[in-house]
């Protein structure tokens, strides 16, 4: 099985290499896909479009996500370096490490990565340790021998308070910490999917972050970028809402197991106050399993 | 024997939360009503209560006069699948009989929210854990149908310090709070915010700009600006009283800095909330005071301010409320729209969530209040109708003498358009009157409402403004230049201005200018007097300046000319090895520049070349410094043939201190040449002190023969005996247990006691080593308590020498007094508990409590302040921590143990670290400096500072009466 994916994996980045496009991505039986980066994953648990679209195509396979998305953050994994090894803030680059850790865990066979919105603020002079973090971050992920899809930021938007030339210059630089994300992937062998190119506007809650519209049309362009297969539920149907609305709420659950509020008190600093506390969280693995079940089971009824 | 308590009192736990449920305060209002004593002139009145609302966190009322409230009742912890469920209220007075009659719900899928704001379009902002969201009731039929996330990545590590009080501050900017246990990462249209600790953020709906106000205070939990728009925030878990908080400032707990602001009030409790009063209902000899809640000890406090050079001074006055009801728990405050005052009540026996279980079932989940206090006899505020009254009639609002009015107007300001309200307040600034008094508070409110309205004219008004002939006016304007794109040279003027506010503002906003132009026009403030307020902010410029003023200085392109103050200032303020070789030009040039701040730097991160510039001062500062850099770095001045000259130099001074430290200093130098010197100061009686330090100098230098001499002489004085004792055994600890068995023999100090007993614990192989040397040995019984003692809190058993410790001190085994069987009764028996007999328990030397704890200022700082701890415990936590003090341990008094890479063990609480040393508190209240290069292992016990057994010379009458005691602290009644 292994070997079949190394094989498969080779066989893949060669074709790649040779047409200079990617092959039809799909997702196979038994893949765990985690979904790592910046607000962009974050903020989309709360709609649940990427995942739901990727679990129409495959409705009969056995697929489980789970999303690592934490605000802020960036290819150095500098806001997860919270502390959780007996001091209330770790050093920044602990959080890198922290990421990874996590990521291991899940053991994901596919990671989609969100990076490169909080990283452009350091403008030029930051696109090298930019292009450098990233490559750090992709090498430790090739350890784990997953496919790796990389994401572009999306833009800014005009008209939440901020003029439109600074806007735009912010927009340029987005552009530019995109194309080190699409030259890394291209040297990686590994797909990117440019979200900075829309006909229209994304519709945004902030300015920066998407509302769920915007989600919707992400989805979209992933399906299109990825060449993924017809769905095989219809993503406009009642049924695909209620199948979004069970993955929305089985992904808040496992946020709650995986960052549980009064982190301090569970696994940090103040650890020492509390017992109970510290049982809660692997409390919600029952239901995490109960709910995946649901989605499994919409999935596979309602295709 | 500890297995079997442990398991007794785990079950036993259980029946303590059941007994103690019947002790739970009756719930009734009109019980708690009874017990509040007001100030005299004015009343109480109970404004709502449960069904009407439930556990009020923030309460803010909009400009129909509705309070909208911000409620949990899953606080602290959502529970496993349970889907979010705690709610946005408003409740409203609609006969005005002054109570609320009517509750709507107008949101209720939150989780924890820790504040609520109206909008003034219906909708709300909402502290929402990681989210600052908006709601909005787009249908207009009462209750929220959308929800935006305008900010999130806010962390929720502790749920009473994620995200909390939002509120307007003067210029428009919503402001808001977190707490020491939250790390913020949150992405915005200018770049990633990141704030780790407390702090208060201010945020601009408009333009979206998040901004850090102010960093530190260990749980802000309130912050209000006066009228002219100074600011205060108190601190829930903080005990500073009022803080008086300007942009960069920071405060206690802040994390990564080392030097903070100190609060106004050190000493004074908790305070949760804050408001000042204004407005004509209440009289006017309490207009500007500041009241806070005083939470745990169920008070409302009244504080005045004075101005004082750029800060303040607040005094405490009388109270303005006094409660005996331990459910009463003021959480919020805030002046109503009538001119009473608000108090939002959470109402529960148990405050926080710290300590106390997430779910122990005396957490109160239903109750909450709303009370009102007015002056008796005195009218009314009337309501204004915002919503439908004329811009220029919103202007003459800003002329009000209430708080809530201005603001309120200001934001109505908002609903309006633009360019109308723009002239119409150029129209209404030239109908004021240039002979009012108060002509310059109403032009700065017209410059607050620019901002508020996002007008460009802002920019405009305020360079009028920073000359206004009132310097508070004056201070203001200067401040509106914090964002703004400004050539640092206009700041000049106010930099040098005669009012020291004024100064301290342009300082920090020349922080903000990125120039090394800046830097050296801020330092101009040095030119005029200073004060502690105006010093931390130049310093803080400084450091925020450093790569542009610092590499301009190298290059030469910034002189500082004659101001070598200026440059002295901004150097030590970064603290930069780079700093350090133009520090040193000056000293060098003129040792009157050697102030205690450069030699102290000098000696942190000096290198070899750099401390031979401290090798001529002979003060004592620069003494102390070679003996840090020596030992705590291994660093030595390189002009490696004076040292022994300049070290014979400073060892006949005449400052006893300087020779004692050159003593020391012989030793980390290894100057085995100046042998001689030490041993006859060593035995020179006429100074413990620098007996004490000749011992040190001759253990560091490996020299026992003379120290054993002295331990052993029954001439000597004991202190001398215990000094060369303990230095031998630094040096070598098989050699000094035999005398120190001896000297334990002796009538020793409790000082001396521990002292030795320290000297041999911290080293590998010494317990063992005392245990043999105590054997057919006797010691006092004092000693014996004291050492056991030690041995409880240094992380390791130790059993031989407990058992040595038994036999030696002749001790009784450990008593059985203190059995589950009692436990299970104590709480039914407390009522029979003396709280003055307690007292007097708790003050016996045996049990050592004022060794470690403060009440009311008095005692050891090494456990925590029980000044209100029966204010805020619960009384089976105060019998479970006086029983098994491991069980849970307060925040910051976990021990830690460090051990070196020479076997050597100390263990304590940390107090700080910097990048050389690690300082600890010990068990004995000393403090332990461990250098960093030395640790080998750094590792947090999970034991308790405090020994447990302290309790178990106690007989049951008297733990009831200690309990009793401790129950008291901090009720005031």
């Amino acid at each position: 099985m292994q070997r079949f994916h190394v094989l498969s994996f080779l066989l893949c980045a060669l074709l790649i290499g040779a047409h200079g496009g990617p092959e039809p991505f799909d997702l196979r039986e038994g893949d765990r896909v985690v979904f790592l980066g910046n607000a962009f994953f974050e903020r989309a648990l709360d709609h649940g479009y990427m995942e739901t679209a990727l679990a129409l195509r495959w409705p009969e396979r056995n697929v489980t996500f789970r999303n690592l998305g934490w605000d802020g953050d960036t290819v150095y994994g500098h806001a997860r370096a919270g502390g959780r090894r007996r001091t209330v803030f770790g050093d920044p680059e602990e959080g890198f490490a922290r990421m990874m850790g996590e990521v291991r865990l899940l053991e994901p066979s596919v990671i989609f990565l969100a990076y490169g919105l909080n990283e452009s603020f350091d403008d030029d002079a930051g696109l090298t340790p930019f292009r450098e973090g990233l490559r750090r971050l992709l090498k430790e992920i090739a350890s784990i021998r997953t496919r790796v899809i990389l994401l572009s930021p999306t833009l800014f938007q005009e008209g939440f308070g901020a003029d439109s030339t600074y806007i735009a210059q912010r927009n340029e630089m987005l552009t530019r910490y995109s194309q080190v994300i699409a030259e890394a992937a291209a040297s990686e062998k590994q797909v990117y999917v440019d979200l900075t190119t829309f006909d229209q506007p994304l519709p945004s809650e902030n300015g920066l972050h998407l509302a769920g519209p915007g989600y919707r049309l992400v989805a979209e362009r992933l399906t299109q970028q990825l060449k993924l297969p017809p769905a095989k539920i219809d993503p406009n149907s009642e049924d695909a809402t209620a199948i979004r609305a069970a993955i929305v709420r089985k992904n808040r659950l496992y946020f709650h197991r995986w960052r549980p509020r009064n982190d301090a008190f569970v696994f940090g600093e103040r650890k020492d106050e509390q017992k109970i506390a510290q049982t809660e969280p692997a409390q919600f693995e029952p239901f995490i399993a109960k709910q995946e079940a649901v989605v499994r089971q919409l999935l596979q009824t309602k295709s | 024997m500890n297995r079997c308590l442990l398991a007794l009192l785990l079950t036993s736990s259980v029946l303590l939360g059941q007994q103690n449920l019947t002790e739970i305060p009756p719930q009734d209002p009109a019980i708690e009503q009874a017990s509040f004593k007001v100030a005299k002139g004015f009343e109480v009145n109970l404004w709502a209560a449960d069904p009407l609302l439930a556990k009020p966190t923030q309460i803010s009322f909009d400009h129909e006069g509705r309070l909208w409230v911000a409620s949990s009742e899953t606080y602290p912890q959502l529970n496993v699948n349970q889907e979010p469920n705690d709610r946005i209220l408003i409740l409203e007075d609609t006969d005005q009989d002054g109570s609320a009659d009517k509750s709507s719900v107008f949101y209720d899928k939150l989780v924890i929210p820790g504040g609520v704001l109206p909008d003034g379009q219906g909708g709300a902002y909402v502290a929402h854990a990681e989210e600052l969201i908006q709601l909005n009731d787009t249908d207009h039929d009462g209750s929220a149908d959308s929800k935006t996330v305008l900010l999130s990545g806010f962390g929720t590590e502790d749920t009473h310090h994620t995200l909390h009080r939002l509120s307007w501050g003067p210029g428009g900017l919503l402001y808001m709070l977190q707490g020491y246990y939250i790390g913020t990462h949150v992405e915005t249209l200018y770049g990633p915010r990141r704030l780790n600790g407390g702090g208060l953020w201010s945020y601009d709906t408009q333009t979206r700009r998040l901004e850090i106000y102010s960093r530190g205070l260990v749980n802000p939990w309130g912050v209000a600006f006066d009228r002219w728009g100074q600011s205060f925030q108190t601190d829930g878990a903080g005990g500073e009283g009022i803080n008086y908080t300007f942009p960069d400032s920071v405060f206690k707990a802040s994390p990564h800095e080392h030097r903070t602001l100190t609060g106004l009030n050190p000493g004074r409790p908790k305070l949760c909330g804050i408001e000042i009063i204004s407005g004509d209902h209440f009289p006017a000899p309490w207009h500007g005071s500041v009241l806070a809640n005083d939470f745990r000890a169920n008070n409302i406090d009244r504080y005045s301010l004075e101005e004082s050079a750029s800060g303040f001074l607040s005094h405490l006055e009388d109270d303005l409320l006094q409660s005996t009801h331990v459910s009463f728990r003021p959480i919020d405050i805030t002046m109503g729209p009538d001119g009473a005052v608000y108090i939002a009540d959470w109402y529960s026996p148990i405050i926080q969530h710290g300590e106390v279980d997430f779910r122990d079932e005396r957490r109160d989940q239903v109750h909450g209040r709303i009370w009102r206090i007015t002056a008796k006899n005195r009218p009314l505020c009337q309501p204004v109708d915002y919503g439908s009254i004329s811009v220029e009639q919103l202007l003459e609002c800003l002329k009000s003498t209430a708080d809530w009015v201005r603001s309120q107007a200001k934001q109505a300001l908002k609903r309006h358009d633009q360019s109308n309200v723009e002239t119409a307040i150029r129209t209404w600034l030239a109908t004021l009157d240039p002979l009012d008094p108060r002509h310059e508070h109403y032009r700065l409110e017209a410059l607050w409402s620019y901002q508020t309205i996002c007008s460009a004219e802002a920019a405009d008004f305020a360079n009028v403004m920073r000359r206004s002939p009132e310097p508070r006016a004056r201070a203001a304007a200067v401040r509106a230049f914090y964002h703004s794109q400004v050539e640092a040279g206009m700041l000049e003027e106010s930099v040098n201005d005669p009012h020291p506010r004024v100064r301290r503002e342009a300082v920090t906003v020349l922080g903000q200018k990125g120039s090394a132009e800046a830097a050296r026009i801020a330092l101009q403030a040095l030119n005029h007097p200073m004060d502690i307020f105006l010093d931390f902010a130049l310093w803080r410029t400084c450091r925020l300046l450093e790569p542009h003023w610092l590499a301009a200085f190298n290059e030469k392109g910034l002189t500082f000319k004659d101001n070598v103050d200026h440059l002295a200032f901004a150097l030590k303020a970064i603290e930069k090895p780079e700093a350090l070789a133009p520090l040193i030009v000056l000293v060098e040039n003129d040792p009157e520049h050697a102030d205690p701040a450069i030699v102290r730097l000098i000696s942190k991160i000096g290198s070899s070349k750099d401390l031979n510039a401290l090798l001529s001062l002979n003060t004592l500062d620069a003494v102390l410094a070679l003996v840090e850099a020596a030992r705590d770095r291994g660093v030595l001045p390189a002009q490696t043939s004076r040292l022994s000259s300049a070290c014979l130099t400073l060892l006949r001074a005449n400052d006893p201190m300087i020779v004692a430290a050159a003593c020391r200093l012989a030793g980390h130098w290894k100057r085995n040449d100046l042998q001689a010197e030490l041993e006859f100061r060593l035995t020179d009686p006429k100074s413990p002190v620098i007996q004490e330090a000749a011992a040190q100098g001759l253990a560091i230098l490996g020299l026992g023969t003379p120290l054993i001499h002295l331990t052993n002489d029954d001439s000597a004085t004991l202190a001398s005996r215990v000094a060369a004792a303990s230095a031998l055994a630094q040096m070598d600890v098989a050699a000094s247990v035999e005398p120190i068995t001896n000297l334990l023999a002796e009538p020793l100090e409790e000082d001396a006691i521990n002292t030795l007993v320290t000297s041999v614990l911290t080293k590998k192989g010494g317990a063992e080593a005392l245990a043999q040397a105590l054997t057919d040995q006797t010691v006092t019984k004092k000693a014996t308590v004291l050492a056991m003692r030690l041995v409880e809190t240094s992380g390791s058993p130790h059993t031989s020498l407990v058992r040595a410790l038994t036999i030696a001190g002749n001790l009784q085994s450990l008593s059985e007094e203190l059995t589950p069987r009692m436990l299970s009764s104590l709480l039914g028996k407390l009522d029979s508990g003396n709280a003055s007999r307690g007292k007097l328990i708790y003050h016996r030397d045996q049990l050592a409590c004022v060794t470690c704890h403060v009440i009311d200022g008095e005692g050891g700082i090494i456990g925590p302040d029980l000044s209100s701890i029966g204010a805020s415990a619960p009384v089976d936590y105060l019998i479970e921590s006086l029983i098994m003090p491991s069980k849970k341990i307060k925040e910051g008094y976990r021990m830690t143990l460090l051990t070196k890479k020479n076997g050597d063990v100390f263990s304590g609480a940390i107090v700080s670290e910097d990048q050389n040393v690690v300082r600890l508190r010990t068990i004995t209240g000393q403090e332990a400096r461990v250098p960093k290069s030395t640790i080998k292992t750094r590792h947090t016990s999970p034991v308790s500072l405090m020994p447990s057994g302290l309790t178990e010379s106690l007989k049951e009458d008297e733990v009831i009466d200690l309990v009793a005691y401790l129950a008291s602290l901090g009720k005031q009644k």
